[in-house]
C-alpha cells in the first residue's frame, strides 16, 4: 500500500488493508463506550438473587442455614474480651452491688 | 501446571440431570482448586493491599476483589457450542499477559478463589437471568465471617460480567442454585485428574424455543434439573 501523495511502500500491513482501532491508542478513560445489548444502560436490575439466596426455604433446601460466624462483639454480654470500657464498667457495677450488699447487712445484723 | 482450560462435552445419551451435576461438579472443583493455588492467594493479597483496606475490613476486602474482577477480566463468550471451564490461575496470567477472555463461569470461578484464599465462604450461585426458572447464567456469592451492618449475616451475591453492578444488584431472578465451596477437600486438583470424556457435541438435539437450534450451554445442561 502507498499512502497518498507518497512514494514508498508503507510496510506495516504487509499487504493487507492496516485496522487501526482507535480506541487503542486513545486512553481508557476516553474509550468509546459499547454499543448495542452490552450497553447495560436500559436493564432492569434489582435485588432478586440477593433476596432468593438469602431465602430461608433455599438455605434449609441447600444447608446453608447452619453456617457458623464468628461471634459478634457486641452480642456478648460483655462484648470482646478486649473491650475495656465495658468490662470496666461491669467491674464497677459488680463492686457497688457488693458494697450495697455489705451495707445492707451491716445494718440489719449490727 | 494449573493452567489449563477444560473442555467439557458429552456422549450421546447423557441425560441433562447427569449433565447438570457433571457440570456443577467442575465448576465447583475449579472453586476449590483456586482456593487452594498459592499464586492465587498471592494475587489477592496483592490486590486488597493495593486497594488500601485496612485489615478487618471484611466488605471492604469483598468489595476490592469483586471490583477488581469486574474491571479486570474480560468477558467473551466461549466457543460456539462449546463450554469452557479456565482453572483461576489461568485467568489471572490472562489477565496479566493483557489476554483476558472469559465467561460468567470463569468469572466466578477467579473472584470465588481469590476470595476464599483469603479466608471467605465462597462459591458459585447459578441463577435464571431470564426470571423464567430456567438455569442460564451464574454469579458469585460470598459472606463476611463477622455480622455486618450492610448485611448481617446474610450470604452477598455478585454479578461480575458488568463492572458497573454493585454487590447484591443482579437482573431479575426467580431461581438460584448455590455451590458453596468446600475448603476442607483432600481430593486431586482438577488439572491432576483423569478426565475421560465422550466427543459428541451438547447440542446435539435441536430445540424447538429457537429457530437455530442453539441455546446457551448452561440451559441446554441446566435445564434438566427441574425435572429433579
Amino acid at each position: 500500500m502507498v499512502w497518498m501523495g507518497g512514494t514508498e511502500e508503507d510496510d506495516r500491513d504487509n499487504g493487507f488493508i492496516p485496522v487501526i482501532d482507535v480506541a487503542l491508542e486513545r486512553e481508557a478513560s476516553e474509550r468509546a463506550t459499547q454499543l448495542g445489548n452490552t450497553d447495560m444502560m436500559s436493564m432492569n436490575t434489582d435485588e432478586s438473587a440477593f433476596n432468593v439466596m438469602n431465602d430461608a426455604k433455599n438455605l434449609q433446601t441447600h444447608g446453608l442455614a447452619g453456617m457458623p460466624n464468628l461471634p459478634s462483639p457486641r452480642r456478648n454480654l460483655l462484648g470482646r474480651i478486649a473491650n475495656n470500657r465495658e468490662t470496666a464498667m461491669m467491674l464497677g457495677v459488680g463492686a457497688l452491688l457488693g458494697v450495697g450488699i455489705k451495707a445492707l447487712w451491716d445494718f440489719k445484723t449490727k | 501446571m494449573g493452567e489449563q482450560i477444560l473442555r467439557v462435552k458429552f456422549k450421546p445419551g447423557t441425560t441433562m440431570s447427569e449433565r447438570f451435576d457433571v457440570t456443577v461438579g467442575y465448576l465447583q472443583q475449579l472453586i476449590e482448586d483456586g482456593i487452594r493455588d498459592q499464586y492465587v492467594r498471592q494475587k489477592a493479597v496483592e490486590i486488597v493491599n493495593r486497594a488500601g483496606i485496612k485489615q478487618h475490613d471484611e466488605l471492604g476486602e469483598i468489595r476490592a476483589i469483586v471490583k477488581w474482577v469486574q474491571n479486570n477480566v474480560t468477558y467473551r463468550k466461549d466457543p460456539y457450542m462449546v463450554e469452557y471451564f479456565m482453572t483461576a490461575r489461568r485467568i489471572l496470567k490472562d489477565v496479566e499477559k493483557g489476554a483476558s477472555a472469559a465467561d460468567c463461569d470463569d468469572f466466578v470461578i477467579v473472584a470465588a478463589s481469590l476470595l476464599g484464599s483469603i479466608g471467605y465462604p465462597a462459591g458459585a450461585i447459578i441463577v435464571d437471568s431470564n426470571a423464567d426458572g430456567v438455569f442460564n447464567h451464574v454469579m458469585l456469592c460470598t459472606r463476611t465471617m463477622a455480622p455486618t451492618k450492610q448485611y448481617g449475616s446474610k450470604w452477598i451475591v455478585a454479578e461480575l460480567i458488568f463492572p458497573n453492578f454493585k454487590l447484591n444488584q443482579s437482573v431479575k431472578v426467580s431461581k438460584v442454585y448455590p455451590l458453596i465451596a468446600d475448603p476442607n477437600t483432600t481430593r486431586l486438583p482438577i488439572h491432576r485428574q483423569q478426565i475421560a470424556g465422550g466427543m459428541n457435541s451438547l447440542g446435539s438435539v435441536p430445540s424447538a424455543k429457537s429457530g437455530t437450534g442453539y441455546q446457551h450451554p448452561y440451559s441446554r445442561m441446566l435445564n434438566g434439573l427441574g425435572r429433579r
